[in-house]
């Protein structure tokens, strides 16, 4: 800060004087004061210099847009500019004046929602125009060096040079390989199914794959959001509410979920119950961050979870503390279930006048009608309950508890029970707080407190998270068991009660009119899960028992679609299985983030025999996916788009539309721009008659006519949805609006319980036992603790009965008795600002330093243009590093110290990585599994190279599996689609995308498919090499013990 | 040399300069909650992105939360200090000869990694047992770690201004706050030695120290800090601490309350819920933390009481662990009037300067008695008839 010589002298007069540069940390100068200052705690003489700090805060321009990344959680956020550049954020008070405020119908006013949805927009907000300028942004389409339309040489991927094309020529080349190719099919565009990029994004991406008859991959149930477990209880995809339920809540339970880091913007809605009189009682292997939030921890195995809500069930029933009433009227509880076949008694098999339905089940599908089921009146007589008579409309009063013979309408007599009796006997059984204690180490007094505490609230909520879904059979089993709990307490469809899971972004459901969109016309791509493609299509495939967990291979397999090998279980059929040959992805980092990332990078992505020769990456930034793709397309960031989005999420009621606030700073396109562009292209190249629609570009016209206004397709898409028909884009412009639902807030399930509407199930109620053959045959059909196909030490895939006196060999003989999780960071989404700086930084916690080693900063910057930059590791770290957190008692064990680096490894791979000395992790000696810790989303830059596989994928999830539960691989499973209510589609307009909605049975992306189940595997770790460098380490300091006593001030006490 | 009463340590202590006769109308406070807070720091990038994001400003984070007890920013600050003084002592009292204040300047490499200890906790793993908390019940996390957030607290008793030399440093009459003047200071780095809580910084680049400015440019416009505007925790109050029962109504408009502002009610009443950072440094900190009730009254009676084995201010309780535990215990089981004033929190930009909690509402007015919130303690439940709506759309 210097002043010229004419400032000099005109402060000299004025009376103070300039200050001199001095520079590095030692050099200062003095000059004598020319201003007296008496006494400045009372006055000061000269304040004109604090104009300076005005200069500093004072902007030319201010406007909004919307941060929607993948938090799931919609921020709007003031960007304030410099000279058109955006120098900081701020978030938004909606209500206040002068701010982009919501309008009507929406808005808060109506349900007097108060000033409690604002602020939003969190650190990574806060970064996201440095995110928009550093150096791992694409500035320009690229092709591949080693890549030609006809020889693909897949090996080239990841290591070729990339060069600079046109944006024609980038298009060209993909609408050429599209045209050519011999059945539409094998176009897959994965564009993460998320809603946060709907229609002028990769939203477009669904559309032209719907239109062009090709494929789409979905990500929520890829990547283990989706919770197989509601599904089969409910038949929805997720049961979650607005955050604004949370805190009327007395009491909470969460499981496998750090909330406090993933749901940054709406976490104080949970903070708050506990201010207002609730209590939060937290079930993790570690002391997770939301512990600290926690009345009570509850230490679990990892991987036994499931055993814990049994547990909390066997106290409520030996105790009698349900709601019979309930579950009389919104379960199968009450129905007979045939003990000799497993199925639901159904009413014409007992009544000889009972009109029976279809006698196949696909006919059955076909006609939403699987027949009527049969309970027991109180006078022991039995009634026809049908899928309609739920709630008050539950027959008679059922009992709950029946276990008898009943004589059919042919004179035949079959031995029946409720599915009460079963589940009841199963779990008084086996599930006893003491067997609990053995399968999970949690003391059985206090489970018994937990569950006791827990029925006696008035509203109970339980909420999981990934941390549960990633886990073979917690996915499911604790999942169906939580709602068990929840039905037997009356805790469903109540503002402040209820179960939730809020992984991911999918709530795609909430704009209803989206089928407009995305599937035009009706035509809509076929689904296909990626598990399939990377599993077996490709160099190696994977085993298709061993992933399925059926280790004796017993589950009876077929070829199916372009699978010439017998891959998929029988009854199947609905799951497509389709060989891309054009990959497509938008938005979403695919080869960072997947599992079995070693056996994904080297058999599917560079090895011939998958037959994908065309792999595009649209992407912000250089990414691990970016690298290894054949063409390259850079898009906009939200800041520069010149198309405005919409978006929506899971955990709040309102529909927020973005905008650019400024230029581009790179050669970009937005994703709908390019695929209009591919469109447009299409019709060039595809005669008309081999066309599967009339014209491609038709569909994309808003993007390339003169006077096409993309607006259009978002008014289109809002007229068409329940939620949004009364919102015009107009509104959207001036800040968010609200969603019409039912409730505000939104409660899942409130027209179930309140107004006897049914569940998307069978039966029209939650169902817990489950009759579908695969479930039969598999032995899941009912609630059970099954323990996991790798994490464990016990028996693999058993009940505990077994389990517990078998050893899993690759625990105890090969000595993999460490597993690692991956949380959600908080200062990325995912693998999103993974190289702010900022970020950085913070996220690399004890590595993370503001001395960035400039060489590295220089390599990291090479890296992203050229792939051919080497990763090394430096002397100090450039700005942050991945690390591993690991119990203090685990780490001396292989002799590691902080800082340290160590070896992860299994059978499918291994990474070296960075040591973290951390107290909180599960130790090894808490009787299992030690537990490591990876923050989830590092880039392979922040790995050092290993120098013992140099040429290896180097990533957190190459030893994590592809595991395919095939519980969830049958055509038999009834549910609803992601859109529409069936139960009133017919109520709604014609207009509306989903009039006329019916139930469906089988494969639907993102509701029933495969799930992810990702940190269900074991490791072994060991030391790799000391460390180079470390930070100070407060448990090193002398201090420290007496400063956590509380002793330390004054001297040893 | 002056001497000054200290309320905050029920005593009087030397002090360099006279301090004004009347309070201000009007100064510069804060409430954090530390048990709302969830650590996400964006309130440290909303500091940084508006004022330190300049050259030779790297490593300057004047807004920063830190995990305890093994973060630290810079590392180790408090432990030092804490081992440094005596019992009973100011950091004034405290000082060497020739100097005004007890410090030190932390090196560089202790600048550097802001998030050290991020996350961290201390503790035994519970094997076989559990933890729990519950403070009426005098239980606390035998495992434990909390997140503090920390900033200039805009002292009544500054070290950094009675340290330097060039009185380059003064406290705003119209507000209390601190500034730096940054072109009358010649880079000598006392306040960065004095400053118990570390925030005044030198800039290698301008050869010039910096410190936290309060963010005036908003306060003159009626508007909180940035660090408190951003916290999507809602874990933040600003306003007017001066604010006392006796004062006439907001802008002395009849229309809006009068008394206290809320934050001079959590901190001031007979209520009161939250406590200052290392009294015992003797610089009278105007940032208050309703302190973390999962955490062991031992550790936080170091960190929030004045720590001396005599209590001698107006806290509850007879011992200052005991004023610790009457603290947590209402924090975690708030009235109905502090539970009100815990609405005010992330409720608006503006400052809030009185306000009124009935049985079902919450109103805050701003200094110019213009009323900027009205919040209901539970929102309603609003359900559309019609046999078209769903939730499951």
């Amino acid at each position: 800060m210097s002043l010229s010589r004419r400032d000099f002298i005109k402060a000299a007069a004025g009376g103070s004087a300039a200050a001199l540069v001095g520079d590095a940390w030692g050099a200062t100068q003095t000059v004598e004061p020319v201003t007296e200052v008496d006494n400045p705690l009372k006055s000061y003489p000269n304040r004109d210099w604090e104009q300076v700090y005005h200069d500093i805060y004072a902007y030319d321009e201010v406007d909004w847009t919307v941060c929607h990344p993948n938090c799931t959680q919609s921020c709007a956020l003031n960007f304030y500019m410099k000279n058109g550049v955006p120098i900081r954020a701020e978030q938004i008070y909606h209500e206040e004046e002068g701010s982009p405020g919501p309008g009507s119908p929406g808005g808060y006013e109506q349900a007097d929602v108060s000033q409690h949805w604002n602020p939003r927009g969190c650190m990574k907000g806060l970064t996201l125009h440095r995110r928009t300028f550093e150096p791992s942004r694409i500035k320009y389409p690229m092709v591949r060096k080693g890549w030609s339309p006809d020889e693909p040489n897949q090996e080239g991927r990841g290591e070729d040079e990339f060069e600079r094309v046109s944006w024609d020529e980038a298009i060209d080349l993909i609408a050429e390989k599209m045209a050519n190719l011999d059945d539409e099919k094998r176009f897959h565009v994965f564009n993460a199914i998320k809603a946060d990029g709907l229609i002028t994004r990769h939203g477009a991406g669904r559309r032209l794959a719907s239109i062009f008859g090709g494929a789409e991959w979905t990500e929520y149930d890829w990547y283990a959001d989706l919770p197989p477990g509601h599904v089969i209880t409910t038949g929805y995809q997720t049961s979650d509410a607005d955050a604004a339920a949370w805190r009327a809540a007395d009491y909470t339970i969460i499981q496998g979920k750090n909330l406090i880091h993933n749901k940054l913007a709406d976490n104080h809605w949970l903070q708050e119950t506990r201010e207002r009189g609730g209590k939060m009682v937290g079930i993790y292997p570690d002391y997770s961050p939301t512990v600290q939030k926690c009345d009570r921890w509850l230490p679990v195995r990892p991987g036994s979870d499931p055993a814990v809500a049994l547990g909390i069930a066997h106290v409520i029933i030996s105790e009698e503390l349900y709601d019979a009433d309930f579950m009389r009227q919104f379960t199968t509880l009450p129905l007979l279930i045939r003990k000799d076949d497993g199925k639901y008694l159904r009413a014409h098999e007992a009544f000889p006048d009972h009109e029976p339905p279809a006698a196949d089940e696909e006919t059955q599908h076909e006609e939403n009608d699987w027949g009527d089921f049969v309970a027991l009146g109180q006078d022991g007589e039995p009634v026809v309950v049908t899928r309609e008579s739920v709630g008050t409309e539950t027959p008679a009063t059922p009992q709950l508890e029946v276990d008898t013979e009943l004589e059919l309408a042919d004179g035949s007599s079959v031995p029946v029970h409720t599915d009460f009796s079963r589940q009841k006997a199963n779990i008084v059984e086996n599930y006893d707080p003491e067997t609990v204690e053995e399968i999970t180490t949690i003391p059985a007094g206090k489970l018994r407190q937990t569950a006791r505490e827990f029925a006696a609230a008035e509203k109970g909520q339980w909420f999981t998270g990934e941390g549960i879904n990633h886990w073979f059979h917690s996915n499911d089993s604790l999942q169906r068991t939580i709602f068990f709990v929840q039905s037997m307490l009356g805790n469903i469809g109540e503002r402040g009660a209820g179960y939730y899971n809020y992984s991911g972004q999918y709530k795609i459901e909430l704009l209803d009119g989206y089928p407009t969109y995305v599937n035009p016309d009706g035509h809509a791509a076929h689904g296909m899960y990626p598990g399939y493609a990377f599993g077996f299509f490709g160099g190696e495939t994977l085993d298709p028992h061993a992933v399925r967990g059926d280790f004796d291979e017993e589950l009876d397999l077929v070829p199916q679609g372009d699978a010439d090998e017998p891959v998929m279980p029988t009854n199947a059929d609905s799951y497509t299985m389709s060989r891309p040959a054009v990959l497509w992805t938008m938005n979403c980092n695919l080869l960072n983030q997947t599992k079995h990332q070693g056996h994904v990078v080297e058999n599917f992505v560079k090895h011939p025999d998958t037959g994908n020769e065309l792999f595009v990456v649209s992407d912000m930034h250089m990414t691990y996916s970016a690298r290894h793709a054949d063409i390259v397309l850079p898009v906009p960031s939200w800041l520069e788009c010149e198309y405005p989005d919409i978006t929506v999420g899971p955990e709040n009621p309102f529909l927020q539309m973005d905008h650019g606030v400024m230029d581009p700073i790179y050669d970009t396109k937005q994703d709908g721009e390019i695929c209009a562009l591919v469109a447009e292209k299409l019709d060039e190249k595809v005669p008309p008659e081999e066309r599967n629609v009339d014209s491609y570009r038709e569909y994309f016209a808003e993007f390339l006519d003169e006077d096409g206004d993309v607006k259009n397709y978002i008014q289109e898409t809002l007229d068409a949805g329940m939620t949004t028909r009364d919102i015009d884009v107009e509104d959207l412009e001036d800040g968010p609006e609200r969603l019409q639902l039912k409730t505000y807030p939104r409660i899942p399930f409130y027209s179930q319980i309140h107004e006897d509407r049914p569940f998307y199930t069978k039966t029209g109620r939650m169902e817990f036992h489950k009759e579908e053959d695969r479930f039969l045959e598999l032995g899941r059909a009912d609630l059970d603790h099954i323990e996991s196909p790798e994490g464990t030490p016990y028996g693999t895939n058993q009940k505990w009965e077994q389990a517990k006196d078998e050893e899993n060999p690759l625990y105890h003989d090969d000595g993999y008795q460490f597993y690692y999780n991956t949380p959600h960071p908080k200062y990325r989404t995912h693998s999103s600002w993974g190289m702010t700086d900022w970020n950085l930084i913070w996220a690399s916690r004890d590595f993370g330093s503001t001395s960035a080693d400039p060489s590295g900063t220089d390599r990291l910057v090479e890296d992203f243009s050229f792939p051919t930059g080497e990763g090394e590791t430096n002397e100090v770290p450039p700005l942050g590093e991945a690390f591993v957190e690991m119990h203090p008692e685990d780490a001396a064990d292989i002799g590691v110290k902080n800082g340290d680096y160590v070896r992860i490894s299994n059978n499918r791979g291994d990474l070296v990585i960075r040591a973290m000395i951390s107290e909180r992790q599960r130790p090894h000696s808490a009787g299992d599994m030690g537990q490591l810790t990876i923050w989830h989303g590092w880039w392979p830059q922040h790995l050092p190279d290993d120098e013992e596989n140099e040429d290896g994928v180097k990533g957190y999830n190459v030893t994590t599996n592809i595991w395919l539960d095939p519980a969830q691989e049958t055509d038999d499973l009834v549910h609803k689609g992601v859109f529409g209510d069936p139960n009133i589609s017919e109520e709604v307009e014609e207009e509306i995308a989903w009039h006329g909605a019916e139930l469906e049975a089988g494969y639907e992306e993102t509701v029933w498919a495969p799930t992810g189940t990702n940190r269900d595997d074991l490791v072994e770790v060991e030391k790799y090499a000391e460390a180079d460098w470390w930070p100070g380490d407060a448990r090193k300091d002398d201090l420290v013990e007496s400063y956590i006593d509380g002793s330390l001030q004054g001297g040893a006490d | 040399m002056a001497k000054t009463y200290n309320p905050q340590l029920g005593r009087e202590h030397s002090y360099p300069y006279e301090h004004r006769e009347e309070a201000r109308d009007w100064h510069w406070g804060m409430v954090i909650n530390t048990n709302r807070c969830i650590n996400c720091n964006t309130c440290t990038f909303a500091c940084k992105s508006t004022w330190t994001s300049g050259k030779g400003e790297e490593f300057m984070w004047w807004m920063n939360v830190e995990t305890e007890p093994y973060g630290g920013y810079p590392m180790g600050w408090d432990m030092r200090l804490l081992d440094d003084i005596g019992a009973d002592q100011t950091v004034f009292e405290a000082a060497e000869d020739g100097e005004q204040v007890r410090g030190y300047v932390a090196r560089e490499e202790e600048w550097e990694y802001p998030a050290l200890g991020d996350d961290q906790a201390h503790g035994e793993y519970p094997t076989g047992d559990v933890v729990e908390s519950d403070p009426s019940n005098d239980e606390y996390h035998d495992m434990w770690q909390f997140y503090l957030p920390r900033l200039c607290n805009h002292c009544k008793n500054p070290a950094c201004l009675a340290a330097c030399p060039r009185k380059a440093i003064y406290k705003r009459e119209e507000d209390g706050i601190v500034l730096l003047d940054q072109e009358r200071c010649r880079g000598y780095r006392k306040c960065v030695k004095a400053c118990p809580y570390h925030k005044p910084m030198y800039n290698p680049e301008t050869g010039i120290s910096e410190k936290p400015v309060g963010c005036f440019p908003r306060i003159e416009d009626g508007n909180v800090p940035r660090c408190v505007s951003s916290c999507i925790g809602k874990t933040r109050l600003h306003g007017n601490i001066n604010r006392g029962p006796d004062a006439g109504p907001a802008g002395g408009k009849k229309s809006a309350a009068s008394g206290r502002s809320p934050i001079n009610y959590l901190v001031k009443s007979d209520e009161k819920v939250a406590l200052p950072l290392y009294p015992q440094f003797g610089t009278r900190p105007q940032v208050f933390y309703m302190p973390p009730y999962h955490v062991p009254p031992e550790f936080l009676t170091q960190m929030f009481t004045p720590n001396t084995d005599e209590k001698r201010n107006d806290w509850p309780g007879s011992t200052y662990e005991e004023s610790v535990k009457i603290v947590q215990q209402r924090a975690r089981e708030p009235s109905h009037h502090v539970l009100g004033i815990l609405q005010l929190f992330g409720a608006t930009t503006r400052l809030i300067e009185t306000y009124r909690v009935t049985e079902t509402r919450v109103k805050g007015w701003d200094p110019d008695g213009k009323k900027v919130v009205d919040i209901p303690f539970d929102e309603g439940l609003e359900v559309r008839e019609g046999e078209q709506w769903t939730n499951q759309p």
